[in-house]
């Protein structure tokens, strides 16, 4: 007899685009949402992650191209594109997958708690090593520029110390 | 009139303030602070009419600064301006002393709601 062992539940790359599409509204104005690209492409080099520690276990990662990133940075901070310092970069991707992260908490089951983003621009990390095993991804493009966002999960929470701590 | 604008990130810090101006609320002096900690100091410093506050920062939490500023008796309007707005968070603000939680992407209109009963 095989056993099924259910994974932790995960929203689906609809929802993942939906959250994605509010929160590029709600934080850039009055622009045009990212599009659902379908999946391959390159690997991209700027990474965002969070992690969801309680009832609900899971990391949320968003990986974008360097053009997307500091696109999203000079529309945010109204600073032209070569103008920017990386600080600004990492604080804004950093924000996007925390605001993202957020999001994808409040529809898992909760109480939980998240961690600080951590941001890596290109040349901090190997890029692609984080689109492998995500319980759930979407590809996007905004601006003809690409954008991931993918979730991970550690398994059934049944086991895990539930936390009664909040937090984002 | 003087708002405390406390978030770890300058980004956000700043959308908060552009959104503040979008909300009526361009004639307030913005004050900033990095984390909690930096908040308290701020309060001191400034005496803002209204603090606005992420929950997740390092150094000290918005719900531990909101807590710290309570347990030394200052009962001035605080509201959360945060990523996730969970049932359990919200109980949790509103206990701790919280009039509102602002859920982050947020609009113009969100602010105007939450600080017109507070502001004017």
């Amino acid at each position: 007899m095989t056993e099924i062992i259910e994974s932790a539940p995960a929203p689906d790359p609809e929802t993942l685009e939906l959250i994605v599409g509010d929160v590029f509204a709600g934080l850039l104005g009055d622009v045009e949402p990212p599009f659902a690209e379908g999946d391959g492409g390159d690997p991209l080099p700027v990474l965002a992650r969070v992690s969801v520690t309680g009832t609900w276990n899971g990391e949320v990662v968003v990986e974008c191209s360097t053009p997307l990133a500091r696109l999203v940075t000079s529309h945010l901070l109204l600073v032209a594109i070569d103008e920017l310092a990386d600080d600004d970069v990492r604080d804004v991707v950093g924000e996007l997958v925390n605001v993202i992260g957020g999001n994808v908490k409040s529809v898992m089951p909760g109480p939980s708690t998240m961690s600080l983003p951590q941001s890596l621009l290109d040349g901090e990390h190997v890029p692609g090593a984080e689109a492998r095993g995500a319980a759930s991804a979407v590809r996007l493009a905004w601006r003809e520029e690409p954008l991931r966002v993918s979730v991970f999960t550690q398994g059934p929470a049944i086991d895990r110390e539930q936390s009664t701590e909040v937090g984002s | 009139m003087r708002i405390l604008v406390t978030d770890d990130s300058r980004v956000m810090r700043q959308i908060v303030a552009r959104a503040l101006r979008q909300a009526g609320y361009g004639h307030c002096e913005v004050v900033e602070a990095v984390d909690g900690r930096d908040g308290l100091a701020k309060v001191q410093e400034a005496d803002p009419d209204l603090v606005l506050s992420d929950w997740n920062m390092p150094e000290m939490t918005g719900l531990d600064f909101l807590t710290a500023l309570r347990a030394s008796g200052d009962v001035r309007p605080f509201g959360f301006v945060t990523s996730e707005s969970s049932e359990p968070m919200r109980a949790a603000a509103e206990q701790a002393g919280a009039l509102f939680l602002i859920a982050k992407p947020f609009t113009a209109e969100a602010f105007r709601e939450a600080l017109e009963p507070v502001l004017g």
